[in-house]
């Protein structure tokens, strides 16, 4: 195409030229480049979130065999504490069956005779202000009485102390006999662990066992 | 075509020579020779402009794409690891509770004391003077520095004879003294001593109370 020939024409078309092009790039630029741009700015914050969920990620994942493995030995830990020292109900809500034959067998190992232990019942240990968790484990209380000497007595407590890790010895009264001074009469509490809910032993085995199989 | 003449004087006589340019180019057709010219700059001008519009379309295209592709990587690195992280953070959270488990166990195991400990010494270290007449011993569960178990020890008795008071003193010390109570107990007191009114008693003989408050021993 010729340009026309006069000046005054060519500058109307390099005008109309440059205005056209000045649409064509603003139409460009509003419809493909700022859509592109708002979307890659779009696209860098998703990738910061990714990268950072997955460093995140991989890093928990880098700890995780060596977290399953504590998480294993403190749960078989745990599972064989219990096993062997909390006390389990009977029958219902009968803990007294159990640690009378405890009794029974700790007096029996102590020479001493004692009355059939009665229950004192079962409270709740106090939670910590600072670090509020929820427990596990409340107290369950025994009342056992005898009659016998100071020798005796220490004997018996010597057994009680022995018999458990976790078995406390809460409260103590010695009343002296008049007609028989060698004898005093003697009340013990005993306090043994119990679970706060009947199926943890159960949860926490089957929580062993998932763990377990976890790592395999 | 445009036919111009001149003359021109030279010095000294007088000569007549004619010049003619000759231009065979028409008016509007001539051109400026020189490379530089303003229609030449403002091409080479528009040129470079598309260049470098084009260089910052094809850029920004090409890291567009390649921002693109990058997320769409993490993206598949991520599906894969979030189900194992997901795992990851349930066995820390499994870890972090059972941990707990493990303090409650310890707690039960440090806020205990051996009993027969503390009664056994009494068989040694009370005098013949002095009778006994009760003991108790109390434990409270305490929150005031955390959950604690705290006891207290009575002993009720009675003090016979002129050293009445020196022996119950004596005795006051060994709960504050003795290897079997020192660093659990951490205040004894006599909150009574008073004449013994009992029939049969002498006007020297006391009747005491000694009473021991154990250092509590926390849960955790």
């Amino acid at each position: 195409m010729k340009l026309p020939a006069a000046k005054s024409e060519r500058v109307k078309i390099y005008v109309l030229i440059g205005i056209g092009s000045a649409g064509v790039l603003y139409a460009v630029w509003s419809v493909g480049i700022s859509t592109m741009l708002e979307k890659q700015r779009k696209l860098v914050e998703r990738r910061t979130e990714l990268q950072e969920n997955v460093q995140k990620a991989e890093r928990k994942i880098g700890l995780m065999r060596g977290e399953l493995d504590e998480t294993i030995r403190t749960l078989q830990t745990i599972c064989d504490e219990t096993d062997k020292y909390v006390i389990r109900s009977t029958l219902g809500d009968n803990y007294l069956l159990g640690v009378t034959e405890k009794i029974e067998q700790m007096a029996r190992t102590a020479g001493v005779t004692i009355d059939p232990p009665t229950q004192v019942g079962i409270s709740d240990v106090p939670q910590s202000a600072q670090r509020p968790s929820k427990n596990i484990l409340k107290l369950y209380t025994a009342r056992v009485s005898l009659a016998c000497g100071l020798s005796e007595l220490v004997r018996f407590l010597r057994q009680i102390d022995t018999s458990s890790p976790y078995v406390c010895v809460s409260a103590i009264s010695i009343a002296g006999q008049p007609e028989s001074p060698e004898t005093h009469r003697i009340t013990i509490d005993i306090q043994w662990p119990s679970w706060a809910e009947k199926d943890t032993a159960e949860a926490l085995k089957r929580q062993l066992a998932e763990y377990r199989g976890m790592r395999q | 075509m445009e036919v111009r003449g001149g003359n021109r004087r030279g010095t000294g006589h007088l000569r007549r020579v004619m010049n003619y340019r000759v231009d065979l180019i028409l008016a509007e057709e001539q051109r400026n020779a020189t490379v530089l010219n303003p229609r030449s700059i403002s091409r080479i001008a528009i040129m470079l402009l598309v260049l470098v519009i084009g260089y910052v379309v094809f850029r920004s295209v090409y890291g567009f794409v390649n921002l693109q592709r990058e997320v769409s990587w993490l993206q598949e690195r991520w599906d894969g690891s979030g189900p194992m992280s997901q795992k990851a953070t349930q066995v820390r959270d499994a870890l972090t509770l059972n941990l707990g488990t493990m303090d409650e166990l310890k707690g039960w195991k440090e806020s205990r004391l051996d009993w027969h400990t503390q009664i056994q010494p009494l068989e040694q270290v009370v005098p013949v003077t002095i009778q006994l007449f009760t003991l108790t011993m109390q434990q409270t569960l305490t929150t005031e520095t955390g959950p604690a178990r705290s006891a207290l020890l009575i002993v009720d008795g009675r003090s016979v004879g002129e050293q009445a008071g020196e022996n119950v003193e004596r005795l006051k010390n060994v709960f504050e003294t003795a290897p079997a109570y020192s660093g659990l107990v951490k205040r004894v007191e006599v909150p009574m001593f008073t004449a013994d009114t009992t029939p049969g008693a002498s006007k020297a003989d006391r009747r005491f109370r000694i009473q021991s408050a154990y250092t509590e021993r926390h849960f955790r």
